[in-house]
């Protein structure tokens, strides 16, 4: 029996109850509605979208704005890039640390102490921006997919996670595979990985939203057009208020027609984090899961 | 002989063994030593007067000239005040409401309800700063924006947040509590979760009303967890947050925005000086270790174990 959440009985629990859904579906209400301006935006026509006001409906939806978006190849190749730094990312993170992880629970490895010390040291101290930049550089990797996947290929705090979980599989079932005749391995492939799915999910969340939301390193690193990402390309037409990269608004720029850009900045924003949106409610349940062990474990 | 071969044989199997582990955690090896260990050699920039064609090893060595420079300027006291207030006014303000959050969520009766509200509330924490600070940048828009449709509603005066240094601190620090308070809380709402049924069953008979048993049983039982993430908040204080401040921040307000990082980028990426703004960055990680070093030794003196 759960004795907070109980059906309401008296009236002053009635009462409560009442006021707190209200005060909660309030704060629900700040989440939604500027994203619901967004959409509405992003349906509508630039006479609309210039007006002052609170924006519940579109009063003419068009698509025009979403056209334009999607027929750009500035968004269209950012997209792609997105996709393949996301994915290629998020799976290279993934198998490297789980690798790790799994070979630091081994009372036979090596160093494991000093290994252990120095992966968790690099998570209070780094070397800050400048070094690192200087690093990439020097490395020649700036400009190329690699200096937005590389940097950020590992955490400590990840390894830890994944570590801790792996300490918590019982060893009888590593010890019945090896007396079944399991190689090292098999063992990791086909017992270990299968157990770890939750935290392995949630692991590969956090980096993949990391790197679809990521901004900042093609911000410094990437200089070709061609090889940008869509949050790169959504901050020069947000922060710098530049529409005019996208091919249809240059076009209209050259003609000297006037168009509002709002619409085609929500356009482009919905585009960018729509995906991120539909998913992630499906992904709750892992990172729940997750924070559970986490906090568990803390 | 036997023995000796059996001997041999298992050195030769644990030997098979460790270089097979050495082999798994080389590539993560390789990673932390190019990109975590790489970068702290490149510290050393920040006591040269560091030219990038002639790199580490030919800029001339200056010693603490940077640091000096930096800590007796005119920009530094700024630059910390800012870094400060961010993150005490966020630890004063956004430490409580997540927690609130999550006794409140608990609280619910309806749980389709509460889990709607939950899910709503995490999604702007999945959302990028450049998509987020062109919301903020929309709804505060002196021309367009709905607040300011509502303040002249009221008989106001639009007000320009963005661009007034008196109101740029609130609106980065609300927007960045707002974004946070979903995912913050759902650490206390599976701490809250883990409370024996059988307290509250208890102090239900003693007749304890609602408030009572938050403050008497649900608190106290989840006060590590409180305990953690405070000395978290403590130990990062020279962490402000960077995302919403580099992506709102602009010239009128660089007196009260600046916080070490977006100093630090200003001058180090786009004025080209890498050596100063390495001291900067130097500076603010050398401290703030120090911080997080107190916050685990406080964390291991009451808590018996650290914060790692």
């Amino acid at each position: 029996m759960k004795f907070t959440g109980q059906k309401p009985k008296t009236f002053s629990d009635k009462l409560f109850n009442l006021i707190n859904c209200s005060v909660l579906i309030m704060f629900s209400l700040t989440v939604i509605y500027p994203f619901w301006h967004l959409m509405v935006l992003s349906f509508s026509l630039p006479e609309y979208s210039s007006g002052l006001g609170f924006k519940l409906f579109p009063p003419n939806p068009t698509l025009e704005s979403y056209i334009h978006v999607f027929k750009d190849d500035l968004i269209l190749k950012a997209y792609l890039n997105t996709i393949i730094r996301t994915v290629s990312g998020t799976l290279m993170s993934v198998i490297i640390m789980m690798c790790a992880a799994y070979a630091l629970t081994k009372e036979a490895m090596p160093f494991k102490k000093i290994i252990n010390g120095a992966i968790l040291f690099t998570a209070f101290f780094g070397g800050g921006l400048i070094p690192t930049y200087i690093l990439i550089k020097n490395l020649h990797l700036n400009n190329t997919l690699w200096s937005l996947i590389l940097p950020s290929l590992c955490e400590a705090f990840y390894i830890l996670i994944l570590g801790g979980y792996i300490k918590s599989i019982p060893s009888s079932i590593e010890e019945s595979a090896y007396i079944d005749g399991a190689s090292d391995i098999t063992t990791l492939f086909r017992i270990i990985i299968p157990l770890c799915m939750p935290v392995i999910a949630t692991v590969s969340l956090w980096q993949a939203v990391y790197h679809w939301n990521d901004w900042f390193a093609p911000l410094i690193y990437i200089i070709d057009p061609k090889k940008t990402v869509l949050q790169a390309i959504l901050r020069k037409i947000i922060v710098d208020n530049n529409v005019n990269i996208l091919v249809a608004m240059n076009a209209r720029a050259q003609k000297r027609q006037l168009y509002s850009y709002e619409s085609i900045k929500a356009a482009a924003i919905i585009v960018a984090t729509g995906p991120i949106v539909f998913v992630y409610p499906l992904a709750q349940k892992f990172f729940i899961k997750g924070v559970y062990i986490g906090a568990v474990k803390g | 002989m036997a023995v000796e071969l059996a001997k041999k044989n298992i050195k030769r199997y644990r030997l098979s063994k460790s270089v097979y582990l050495i082999l798994l955690t080389l590539p993560a090896l390789i990673y932390f030593a190019v990109f975590r260990y790489g970068p702290m050699y490149g510290i050393i920039m920040a006591f040269q007067k560091y030219m990038f064609i002639k790199g580490v090893w030919g800029s001339p060595w200056i010693g603490l000239e940077n640091f000096t420079t930096f800590l007796t300027g005119s920009a530094f006291p700024n630059v910390l005040k800012n870094t400060l207030i961010f993150s005490s006014l966020n630890m004063l303000l956004g430490y409580p409401i997540p927690l609130i959050l999550a006794l409140l969520l608990n609280e619910m009766y309806n749980q389709k309800l509460k889990k709607s509200i939950q899910t709503i509330s995490y999604l702007p924490y999945f959302v990028s700063w450049v998509v987020l600070a062109g919301i903020i940048m929309e709804l505060l828009s002196p021309t367009r924006g709905v607040v300011n449709y509502v303040i002249q509603q009221f008989g106001g005066k639009p007000i320009f947040f963005l661009a007034e240094e008196a109101w740029f601190r609130p609106v980065v620090l609300a927007s960045y509590i707002w974004q946070q308070a979903g995912w913050n809380s759902v650490i206390y709402l599976a701490a809250i979760a883990g409370v024996d049924p059988e307290l509250y069953e208890s102090a239900i008979t003693d007749g304890a009303g609602r408030f009572m048993r938050i403050w008497h049983i649900t608190i106290p039982s989840i006060l590590p967890i409180l305990f953690i993430t405070f000395l978290f908040t403590i130990a990062y204080i020279m962490y402000a947050p960077f995302d919403p401040i580099f992506n709102l921040t602009n010239p009128l307000v660089f007196k009260v925005a600046d916080i070490f990082d977006t100093y630090a980028l200003r001058l180090g990426i786009y004025q080209m000086n890498y050596g100063f703004a390495a001291s900067v960055g130097v500076f603010r990680n050398v401290i703030g270790l120090l911080m997080i070093a107190a916050a685990h030794l406080v964390s291991k003196r009451i808590y018996g174990h650290g914060l790692w």
